[in-house]
């Protein structure tokens, strides 16, 4: 009799209009999606390569700095001043799942002096006109659209039938009640994935088609996560559509309830979640931190010029004469500089330290909770395990952030240590050499993508929750069904 | 005859459980999104105060030192929030909020005008867990609830069988398709009201907001924009309802345009305004800026040379002697001055000149793709309401623009100002920045014709379509 059920269900479910029209609507829509985030990313492959080649031309400018007619050209001006950009990468993933990444920075200046620890030029704020839109972005079609979609497919699974009579037919027959809704929850599930599961599949197996997309086998196994755990969740909304269809004596109620629940999951409850958090645990100000971080530092420089300016004072007392006049007084002047910048270093990485530890377990706490909240809506569930998955969210970010503050600090230290090198060189070419313009020592900028299990274990969380929403769903259509009047 | 049909309307859809739903929906999301939107808003709003003031007492110390050094390369601006982006967020935490002057002759450096470090960038989790406004709720929520409101206004009618019983009445048709179409709109209109009235009711409950009598006048028109875009759903659900005689294909086709209009058209549009024109990176425009400072520095370089040498004889002197003399001659000797302000001209007016024409540009694009979305009432509705907003693209432009002109009043300032080592040069008369939109709501309309007549003609449409199906309509 299973097999009757489930050939009767699967039937009504491929053979009405309503399927085939929501499957057409699903592969314009999931199509769309596909072509926005291909375009998505060929732009921001471009961007990074026409970013790479202006770096490469600007190193290369800074080869050749030597020469000028303007003594401090070749050092203040070029590097301490102005330095070059360094990009982060485009991530394949994102072509399937955007998550932050358009309104994440991209580029940091690279340079001697005080260089504000952040990223700009993300692409919105490049393109200001890609935020004026829903996006298409498969991420969130899946999320919005196709959730919509399933609540349709099946919002009148079982009070539809009995509005139309064939239900208390089917209750007639000697069949369980659990099996009629096994049989439901499996027709509704095969249409729902072949609906929209294999517009997905074939976008995807296009998408890995193409010669400039290249994901490597870590990636393909994130990709592969991201594609059941969207299963997961468009099986939740099937066990949310078939629980309130079993609650319902009416479709029109159903169907609004549906609507309700769809609007709470996927507009209100993520939305609010913050709100609440920022009631509990008000989330540190993030230009707070960096005012407070710029302050340290130029509190610091100036206690540096400050004992800079006391020692050539002392200089001058002690020998009657400027330290600038005497390639002595130079000399010592250069290791005095080196010295003072190292306490100052030393000084500022660990009030800095101290600073971003506060800092980040604020913002932590205060996420968390937000997040904890937010993942009482499946939606946001499936976005918050997609977007960590595909690499698009804060993880990837953080980590390029804390490449960069290590980068920087190199950076900052081999500047000043070519300084004091270049201006002992010019000063006393006999001890410490000729002088010579050459910066191939300058630490490159080369970061690699690394794919931790941390965010795959992050997700999984995301993952379970979604999981178990789906169960209790379940759980609940089938104590429903069992409960349901079918007279 | 007209006044009972339109009575027996309105009281056929205030009695339905859809209108109880579709009211407890706007009754709910409606002050949730002002009072999410408020407190978006306070939160930046204390994150610019913040700024705002460390930045004045940093600038208020550096013009009582007479600190050139810093004024020079150190002075920012923040962009303060927009009070009505509580309603419509529109750009405003997708757009840079600081932007920072830096002037040093020596290597002719400016960076592009631009605004860094949006609200987005400074935290990321706005945007994960998303931003809920007035905008939103109406734009998606609000019409998909229109459309569930109007689908089955005509089919569903033929269904339950009372269509046919009203055409038996003595009533012409036009009669009875103006009574549907005025009892659906009057109906659907009763619960927009009172969810812009409760929105309206959050708004004047949150003193701390500081919403302005200009301000109230621009919420009142962006409700009469807002309700002027769902009576576009409304009149195209009232005519899909008679196109066919089955309720769900009726929901399902309006689905089908919901979801193209919503989704589909704006970033169609999108994408091909940026094939047709395209826009430079900014990356290309850093390399032409860096090979237009290096043209430049050589050829100042080359100047200042010939004036050292002809001084000095530059070319005899050890590096040292030439690093003094430059040290301290080059703010003083007026002929050097000359020679800089010559090129630091020249760099400035070629790089402003690059500035503009990648504006050009991507004004061009995104004038094409408002026009373009303009099909679609959500790319009409977008456009106007963020302008209304202050969230949008024209004032972006006016504030890069007054930023602009400031900037050269800085760079002269900055110019005059320069001394020579040694010397703190008076910093008193410094005139900080400052800029308030002044743009009136006649110009904001004005400049949002089009996109407000697109709206206007759809809904007109949407009802004509209606009217005309509704006559056409097999009632057997």
């Amino acid at each position: 009799m299973i097999n009757h059920l489930l050939r009767k269900e699967i039937l009504d479910q491929f053979l009405s209009l309503r399927f085939l029209i929501l499957a057409a609507l699903a592969w314009l829509v999931v199509g769309v999606g596909f072509y926005d985030g291909i375009a998505h990313y060929r732009s921001s492959v471009n961007a990074y390569r026409e970013a790479q080649t202006a770096t490469e031309e600007r190193i290369q400018q800074l080869r050749d700095a030597d020469g000028r007619i303007s003594p401090t050209r070749w050092y203040y001006a070029e590097l301490f001043g102005q330095g070059y950009l360094a990009h982060k990468p485009p991530s394949a993933m994102s072509l399937f799942v955007r998550g932050l990444a358009p309104v994440l920075g991209r580029t940091l200046r690279v340079k001697g002096g005080f260089t504000e620890r952040r990223l700009t030029r993300s692409p919105v704020a490049e393109a200001p006109i890609l935020e004026f839109f829903p996006s298409m972005d498969l991420g969130l079609v899946v999320q919005v659209v196709l959730s919509l979609f399933v609540v349709l497919l099946t919002y009148d699974a079982i009070c539809g039938e009995k509005e139309t009579g064939t239900l208390r037919l089917i209750a007639s027959f000697p069949v369980p009640r659990d099996q009629i809704l096994l049989a439901k929850l499996t027709g509704a599930l095969a249409a729902v994935l072949t609906a929209f599961g294999l517009p997905l599949l074939l976008g995807v197996a296009v998408v890995l088609a193409l010669p400039d997309v290249n994901l490597t086998g870590s990636e393909l196994i994130r990709l592969g996560m991201i594609a059941a755990v969207t299963g997961v969740y468009l099986a939740t909304f099937t066990c949310a559509g078939l629980l309130v269809s079993a609650l319902t004596h009416r479709t029109a109620t159903s169907f609004v309830l549906l609507l309700t629940f769809w609007v709470a999951a996927v507009v209100v409850v993520p939305r609010l979640s913050l709100i609440v958090a920022d009631a509990a645990l008000p989330a540190p100000s993030a230009a707070e931190f960096e005012g407070r971080k710029r302050v340290v530092y130029w509190e610091e420089d100036r206690a540096r010029l400050a004992r800079c300016i006391a020692w050539a004072r002392d200089y001058e007392g002690a020998t009657g004469r400027s330290h600038w006049v005497s390639p002595e007084g130079r000399e010592a002047w250069y290791f005095m500089l080196q010295e003072t910048k190292q306490q100052q270093r030393e000084t500022a990485v660990s009030q800095r330290s101290r600073l971003e530890e506060a800092f980040r377990n604020r913002y932590d706490a205060w996420l968390g909770l937000a997040a904890t909240m937010a993942r009482f809506s499946p939606a946001f569930a499936l976005s918050n395990a997609s977007i960590r998955l595909a690499g698009t969210g804060m993880d990837r970010h953080k980590r390029f952030l804390r490449f960069c503050g290590a980068f920087l600090d190199r950076q900052h230290m081999w500047t000043h240590k070519t300084f004091l090198r270049g201006g002992l060189q010019r000063d006393h070419p006999g001890k410490y050499g000729a002088y010579r313009w050459d910066i191939s020592d300058m630490p490159r900028f080369d970061y690699h993508d690394v794919w931790p299990v941390e965010d795959i274990r992050a997700a999984v969380t995301d993952i379970a929750i979604l999981v178990f929403w789906g169960a209790a769903l379940a759980l609940g259509g089938y104590v429903a069904m069992r409960r349901f009047d079918v007279r | 005859m007209f006044r009972i049909l339109v009575q027996k309307e309105l009281a056929h859809y205030l009695l339905d459980f859809r209108f109880l739903a579709v009211f407890a929906l706007c009754a709910l999301l409606s002050p949730l999104s002002v009072f999410v939107g408020s407190r978006n808003y306070m939160h930046q709003r204390r994150e610019y105060d913040a700024a705002v003031d460390a930045r004045r007492r940093e600038l208020a110390g550096w013009l009582e030192q007479g600190d050139f050094l810093a004024l020079s390369e150190r002075l920012s601006w923040d962009r303060r929030p927009e009070v009505l982006s509580a309603l419509v967020h529109g750009l405003s935490s997708a757009q840079g909020r600081e932007a920072s002057l830096f002037y040093n002759a020596s290597h002719y450096y400016q960076p592009p005008c631009q605004f860094e470090f949006s609200a987005y960038e400074a935290n990321p989790a706005y945007r994960l867990f998303g931003l809920l406004d007035l905008a939103l709720v109406v734009k998606v929520v609000l019409s998909l609830a229109v459309l569930l409101f109007t689908y089955d206004s005509v089919c569903g009618e033929k269904e339950g069988g009372t269509l046919r019983l009203y055409a038996s009445f003595p009533v012409r048709r036009s009669t009875f398709a103006l009574a549907k179409l005025a009892g659906c709109t009057l109906a659907v209109s009763v619960p927009l009201f009172f969810a812009f009235l409760l929105a309206a009711a959050v708004l004047s409950l949150s003193p701390d907001l500081g919403v302005s009598g200009s301000d109230w006048v621009r919420i009142a028109v962006l409700s009469g924009v807002f309700g002027v875009y769902l009576m576009v759903f409304s009149s195209f659900g009232i005519w899909a309802s008679a196109l066919t005689h089955r309720r769900l294909v009726a929901f399902l086709g309006l689905l089908g345009l919901w979801s193209v209009w919503l989704f589909v058209i704006p970033n169609a549009a999108v994408r091909v305004s940026q094939r047709v024109f395209p826009v430079p990176t900014f990356y290309e425009l850093e390399r032409e800026a860096n090979r237009l400072r290096w043209e430049v520095a050589g050829n100042a370089d080359a100047e200042r040379a010939a004036y050292w040498e002809q001084g000095f004889r530059w070319s005899q002197l050890s590096p040292q002697e030439r690093g003094v003399i430059w040290y301290q001659r080059r703010v003083r000797d007026e002929p050097i001055r000359q020679v800089e302000r010559k090129w630091l001209g020249e760099y400035q007016g070629r790089m402003r000149a690059l500035e503009g024409n990648r504006e050009k540009q991507m004004r061009r694009q995104r004038d094409l793709a408002m026009a373009l979305s303009a099909v679609s009432p959500l790319g009409a509705v977008t456009a106007v309401t963020t302008n209304l907003a202050r969230t949008g693209f024209s004032q972006q432009e006016r504030l890069a623009n007054a930023w602009n002109t400031y900037r050269s009043y800085f760079y002269r300032y900055i110019r005059e100002r320069e001394a020579p080592p040694g010397e703190r040069p008076d910093l008193a008369d410094f005139s900080p920045f400052a800029y308030r939109d002044s743009e009136t709501l006649g110009e904001v309309i004005a400049g949002n014709a089009f996109p407000l007549l697109n709206l206007a003609l759809l809904a007109v449409l949407g009802f004509a379509g209606a009217y005309v199906a509704i006559l056409r309509y097999d009632v057997r």
